[in-house]
């Protein structure tokens, strides 16, 4: 029978190998096709009797790399999506429990959903190959996992440790997946099947530890006394982190919270409905887009994004003295960057580049601006060069603003909202992007400029970068609130070309 | 026709310290409550049978102070097996919370006689035994804002600008009262204390009580909550709720927060009739009680809210009321209580409260209110008001006057 994404073999008799292999691609991804016929090979091996045990391999040179995301976002229906998801966690599931004895062999790259599926096996060897690695990063770009991952792994290597492995976004050569008991050995390439066979023939059980009623362990509850504080604090911890954006990581920790409390079973559905949320989430979305499907192929010169990101930090940290000068408390400036994931708060920024530096941004003419900066200098506070700043320092780190600040702008009694100052920072900063991206990031589309905007000039992840988050926000909307700002504050808010001809193409 | 309730009695166990080498420590639960209520029926000479219900607070209704421990109290007491018995939980509310859901049954006119009360063993079943999804469920945590009261007390001070002085002065003031109160034997006449099988005692004052505490022997303590705040993430969680907020200034320590402690209370109601039928004379009427959601990060402004609305269900105003009690969770919640409402010190916890005598958290609030009923009595006043913050953003309040 011919398979489009896989080869199933019968060897010696008892043993066969089912190995991964996607068509017309260098690289193994679930994609539905692959689910169907993943459903029907089970079955398969299901009904042959004489079949003791099941070799997972890849004909490519990386193992597999989970779901085929581009497909899974191109389908519309929501249940339909959740559908294909369950089947699929049905196939791994249906693998696991049918009696055989399932050993995965690893060479090249075993991520995301490919380390998901070889958790469904009762074994797993790598190769001694220093090419063969382990990870799951999903959360790079917002997801987290769609395949049981977040079920099995914690029960097979402990809560803690599954979290520290997700959030950090970690890389696992063979012999760290070893000492952290994801796999269980490593052996020279060549002799992968031939180990293989050995484990299927050996006294192995094929039966997962969490279907081992013997093996229920209380470490793995949520509400045991140790667990109990590390989620607490991992939630604040996480919390403080992602800000209110990136609702993988929420959805991460939910996963296993939530899973843990009750079976493999029901874990697993818990899984894939949070799988399905996530990724019709327009965060994670935008951010797959951006970083995963759009990713440029070309490079850009390093000197030139540099330069690029201070031109674009200098515009934030600028921003951030107009607010003050306006009135705006210091704490809530910088919360306001702050909570939209930029790395620092504008006075922060500010003083990480050189008060005196960002004044040439300033309207040098207003009598308000000149006269903060004389005092600034006055007091000898130039930024962070000499530690002394809109923050005070203890050595080189900041430990809070200056209370100095207080006595030279006058804060109004009645502050704004803090979205109020986030959306500002976020035009001026999309403005400014797009006015001048065209010199620094040349020849490159919209969508990979995008990508820069996130992995070389400091502009936050989750909003997909200028464009993407442009076009979530309504490019109109944009337009029309950039001309109330630039008659209230300026002329810097008049929208760029680049935008108004971004209106054009999405015909809005 | 709405009927009143009245307080015919209010009694409780002395506090023991929370801890291990706490004197209460070796004394289950279920005792002090069961204790409570005998003590209760021997005083009043009541027959049980004529009791309709057993309302009890208790936040960690788990272990030992797991399922319904009302009901068991109420058959440990060996009181007519027709008494029910249900525990509730408002969190540090939950004592009064029973105390106005005994007062409901008899306003409503479906019960004659309730006991509202609550228990608490803080060094049995400890803070945070019964888990709850407010704070480890990651979509629920995330969603409220959750961080701990301690966070939620600093926060607090931070946004309304009370510092340390401020909450150590009022700290050194509560145990000065509870101090001067016990040495005038002012909770004399509720107090029972805790005796054994053989009618040894085993407490009989408040153990948690530290006259000499001074300005300088309360700055010599650090702040319980800095390291939590800043290494867990607490604080900047906090902070994403209050941008306004730079960075929280940690005031609150266990010189000037609640004391942990054990102990049980319970309160006597009733209608006009089962009065006569014994002979008790009504001490106090229930004129209104209201319980409120509030903000939950900062979670303890609740009770000048709830105050207020309890006061317009009564339809008095601020300056009708001549004490109040109000649970000394932590100093700043006090100090933001009076000054939202604009009401004197002299006015507010005359005896002292839980920084000197502690909270034991599902007991406080039928504590507070005996404490209160006695004041009154004492000092010749007519109303008064018992309230608690509460946990999760709550606040839940009662208005009484004198008969």
């Amino acid at each position: 029978m011919e398979f489009k994404n896989f080869k199933l073999e019968i060897v010696d008799k008892e043993i066969s190998i089912l190995s991964f292999n996607s068509q017309d691609t260098n690289i193994n991804t679930v994609n539905k096709i692959a689910v169907d016929e993943l459903y029907e090979l089970i079955n398969l091996i299901k009904k042959d009797d004489s079949i003791k045990g099941v070799i997972l391999n890849s004909l490519k040179k990386d193992f597999h790399y989970g779901y085929n995301l581009e497909q899974l976002l191109k389908i519309q229906n929501t249940e339909s999506l959740f559908n294909l998801i369950l089947k699929q966690n049905h196939n791994l599931r249906l693998l696991e429990s049918i009696g055989k004895k399932v050993v995965s062999i690893h060479q090249g790259k075993t991520y995301s959903g490919g380390l998901e599926i070889a958790l469904s096996s009762h074994y797993r060897i790598a190769s001694d190959n220093p090419e063969t690695t382990f990870a799951i990063k999903d959360l790079n770009f917002g997801l987290c996992m769609g395949m049981g991952g977040s079920q099995r792994l914690p029960r097979l290597i402990g809560i803690s440790q599954t979290i520290d492995l997700i959030l950090n976004k970690k890389l696992l050569t063979a012999s760290n997946a070893l000492d952290l008991k994801i796999i269980n050995e490593i052996v020279e390439e060549k002799k992968l099947i031939e180990r293989a066979k050995t484990i299927i023939l050996s006294d192995l059980s094929p039966t997962q530890p969490w279907d081992n009623k013997k093996l229920e362990n209380s470490h793995l509850k949520p509400f045991g006394e140790k667990n109990l504080g590390f989620f607490l604090g991992t939630i604040a911890k996480t919390h403080s982190i992602a800000k209110n954006h990136y609702p993988g990581v929420k959805t991460f920790l939910s996963c296993i919270f939530e899973g843990l409390n009750t079976n493999i079973d029901s874990g697993l559905k818990i899984e894939s409905r949070n799988f399905v949320w996530l990724l019709n989430h327009q965060e994670t979305r935008t951010m797959i887009n951006t970083l995963l499907l759009n990713k440029p192929k070309n490079n850009i010169e390093n000197s030139k994004l540099k330069d690029f990101k201070i031109i674009l930090n200098k515009n934030y940290a600028a921003e951030g003295i107009r607010l003050l000068l306006e009135g705006i408390s210091p704490a809530l400036i910088e919360n306001a960057g702050k909570r939209l994931d930029f790395s620092n708060g504008p006075l922060a920024e500010a003083d990480n580049l050189e008060i005196k530096s960002v004044i040439s941004q300033l309207d040098s003419s207003d009598a308000n601006v000149t006269a903060l900066i004389g005092l600034m200098e006055k007091k000898d506070r130039k930024g962070r060069s000499n530690k002394a700043g809109f923050y005070d320092y203890d050595t080189d780190e900041r430990t809070k603003l200056w209370e100095g600040l207080e006595e030279l702008v006058q804060t109004s009694k009645k502050q704004p909202v803090v979205n109020e100052i986030e959306k500002r920072l976020l035009f001026i900063f999309i403005n400014e992007f797009s006015n001048r991206a065209d010199d620094y990031i040349e020849n490159m589309k919209v969508e990979e400029q995008d990508y820069f905007s996130i992995k070389d000039c400091g502009f936050p992840a989750w909003t997909g970068g200028p464009y993407s988050w442009l076009k979530n926000y309504g490019v109109k909307n944009f337009i029309k609130t950039s001309n109330q700002y630039s008659k209230k504050l300026g002329p810097r808010f008049i929208p760029s070309k680049k935008i108004l001809a971004l209106k054009e193409i999405t015909q809005e | 026709m709405m009927n009143e309730a009245y307080l015919y009695d209010a009694l409780r166990t002395p506090r023991g310290k929370g801890k291990k080498d706490g004197s209460l420590n070796e004394v289950a639960p279920i005792k002090l409550a069961s204790q409570t209520l005998k003590a209760l029926e021997k005083r009043n000479n009541i027959n049980t049978e004529d009791v309709d219900d057993v309302v009890l607070g208790c936040v960690h209704p788990v272990g030992e102070q797991g399922a319904d421990i009302a009901r068991t109290a109420v058959l440990e007491a060996n009181w007519h097996q027709s008494v029910g018995g249900v525990q509730v939980d408002r969190f540090c509310a939950s004592g009064l919370e029973a105390i106005n859901i005994a007062a409901g049954q008899i306003m409503s006119g479906q019960s004659d006689m309730t006991v509202g009360g609550g228990v608490e063993s803080m060094s049995r079943v400890p803070m945070g035994s019964s888990g709850g999804a407010w704070m480890v469920d990651p979509n629920v945590a995330y969603n409220t804002y959750f961080v701990p009261q301690g966070i939620s007390a600093d926060l607090l001070a931070t946004k309304y600008n009370y510092s340390r002085t401020d909450v150590d002065s009022y700290a050194v003031e509560s145990q000065k009262r509870a101090d001067k109160a016990w040495k005038e034997n002012k909770f004399k006449k509720s107090i029972v204390p805790v005796e054994d099988q053989n009618k040894i005692e085993i407490l009989n004052y408040d153990e948690h009580i530290r006259p000499d505490t001074s300005m300088q022997s309360l700055a010599s303590l650090e702040p319980s909550f800095s390291k939590i705040g800043a290494n867990q993430g607490f604080n900047e969680v906090a902070i994403l709720k209050y941008p306004e907020v730079e960075r929280i200034k940690h005031v609150h320590h266990a010189g000037n927060s609640s004391g942990i402690v054990d102990g049980a209370a319970a309160v006597l109601l009733g209608n006009e009739d089962i009065g006569k039928k014994y002979g008790l004379k009504p001490r106090a009427k229930i004129k209104s009680f209201a319980s409120i959601g509030s903000e939950p990060t900062i979670m303890l402004t609740g009770p000048a809210d709830s105050a207020e609305k309890a006061l317009k269900r009564a339809k008095m105003n601020v300056q009708d009321i001549d004490l109040f009690e109000m649970n000394e969770a932590f100093a700043a919640v006090v100090l933001r209580f009076m000054e939202t409402l604009n009401i004197d010190h002299s006015k507010v916890n005359v005896n002292g409260g839980a920084i000197a005598m502690g909270h034991p958290l599902g007991a406080t609030g039928a504590m507070i209110m005996g404490t209160i009923l006695d004041e009154l009595e004492r000092k010749n006043l007519s109303t008064g008001l018992v309230t608690l913050c509460v946990g999760a953003g709550m606040g839940t309040a009662t208005i009484i006057e004198l008969v």
